[in-house]
C-alpha cells in the first residue's frame, strides 16, 4: 500500500465507507417520486401545485437524512474529514448537479409552455422530450457515479432514463396514463428506495453503535 | 540509508520502525489519504480494538507523527486523529525507502 494508485484506491474506499450509507438513495428516490405522483395530483391541484407540494417533502427528507446520519451512522461508522482534492471534487459535483437540475427544470418548463401555447404536441413529437430528460438524468448520474466512485449510480441513471422512454411507449400503446410516469418513475423510485434502505440496514447491523470511552 | 556488512547501501536498514509495524502502517496510510478521522472510523478501518488502537496511536503521538484531539459529540467523547507534517514526511520517506528496496530485488 505504498503506490500512488493504491493510495488513490484507499482514499476512494474510505470515501465510500463513510458516504455510501444508503441515505442518499432515499433522497434520490423521494426526489424522483415526484415524477410519479405529480401527474396524478395535477388533476386535483393543478400543474404548479402538484409539483410544488413536493418541495417541503424534499426539505423534510433531506433534514431527516441529516439527523439519521448524525445520530445513527456517525456513531457506528465514524466521521472523516477529506483532503482538499476530494472537497474540490465534491464542490464541482454540487455545481454540476445544480446545472443538470436547472437544465432539466428548464426543459420541463419549456415543454409545459410549448404545450400550453400549442407549439408542441406531446402526442406527436413527444419522444424527443423523454429522450432529452433521459439523457440529462443519465449524464447527471454518470457524473455523480464517476466523482463519488459509487457505481450503482450509473445503474440509477440508466434505470431512470429507461423509465422515461418505456413510460412514453406504454402511454402511446394505451397501457399507461400520464406518459407512463406514475408507473415507471414510481417503480424506479421504489427500487432506488429499497436499495438504499437495504444498504442502510446492512450498515447499521454490521456496525454496532460505539463510542471511544476506552481510548486513553 | 545505512550500509550493510559487505559495504553496500542497504535501504531496508533505514526503514522507520515506528511506521513499519503493521498496525501503525495501516493507521498512518489511512490517515495519509485524508485530513482527519475519529477513533470510531479508525477502529473500523483497521480492525483494531480500542485498546490496541489507543496504544498504537499513543506511540505515533510520542514520535510526533499524529495529533490527537479529544472532544465531545453531544455528551459522548470523541477522539479525532490527524497526521502531522512530520508524520506525512515520515510516511513519504517510508514509501520511498520501501520502493527503492523492493525495486533493487533481483527478478
Amino acid at each position: 500500500m505504498t503506490d500512488d494508485q493504491d493510495l488513490k484506491i484507499l482514499e476512494q474506499r474510505t470515501f465510500r465507507a463513510v458516504v455510501d450509507d444508503g441515505l442518499w438513495d432515499v433522497v434520490i428516490a423521494v426526489f424522483f417520486a415526484m415524477f410519479a405522483f405529480a401527474p396524478l395530483l395535477s388533476e386535483r391541484l393543478g400543474d404548479f401545485w402538484s409539483a410544488a407540494v413536493f418541495v417541503p417533502v424534499w426539505v423534510a427528507t433531506y433534514q431527516g437524512v441529516r439527523v439519521v446520519r448524525h445520530r445513527v451512522i456517525a456513531p457506528r461508522v465514524g466521521t472523516v474529514r477529506f483532503g482538499a482534492d476530494r472537497r474540490q471534487q465534491l464542490q464541482r459535483l454540487g455545481v454540476v448537479m445544480v446545472a443538470v437540475n436547472a437544465l432539466a427544470a428548464a426543459v420541463g418548463v419549456l415543454a409545459f409552455i410549448a404545450v400550453q401555447l400549442n407549439w408542441l404536441d406531446l402526442a406527436d413529437g413527444g419522444v424527443a422530450y423523454p429522450l432529452l430528460l433521459g439523457m440529462i438524468v443519465l449524464i447527471g448520474f454518470s457524473i455523480a457515479a464517476r466523482i463519488t466512485s459509487i457505481r450503482r449510480y450509473y445503474a440509477y441513471g440508466l434505470l431512470l432514463a429507461v423509465a422515461a422512454l418505456v413510460g412514453e411507449w406504454l402511454w402511446r400503446e394505451g397501457l399507461a396514463v400520464h406518459h407512463g410516469y406514475p408507473v415507471m418513475f414510481g417503480t424506479a423510485a421504489a427500487i432506488i428506495l429499497f436499495t438504499g434502505l437495504f444498504r442502510f440496514t446492512a450498515i447499521v447491523r454490521s456496525h454496532p453503535a460505539t463510542h471511544d470511552n476506552a481510548m486513553v | 540509508m545505512s550500509v550493510s556488512r559487505n559495504g553496500e547501501m542497504d535501504p531496508l536498514g533505514s526503514i522507520d520502525p515506528i511506521i513499519h509495524a503493521p498496525a501503525r502502517l495501516q493507521l498512518v496510510t489511512q490517515l495519509y489519504v485524508i485530513e482527519d478521522a475519529d477513533a470510531t472510523f479508525l477502529s473500523n478501518a483497521t480492525g483494531l480494538t480500542w485498546g490496541n488502537l489507543s496504544s498504537h496511536l499513543r506511540k505515533l503521538e510520542e514520535h510526533g507523527y499524529v495529533e490527537i484531539n479529544k472532544g465531545f459529540r453531544g455528551r459522548k467523547p470523541r477522539t479525532v486523529v490527524s497526521l502531522t507534517d512530520r508524520g506525512r514526511a515520515a510516511f513519504q520517506h517510508y514509501r520511498t525507502t520501501i520502493q527503492t528496496a523492493l525495486g533493487n530485488l533481483p527478478d
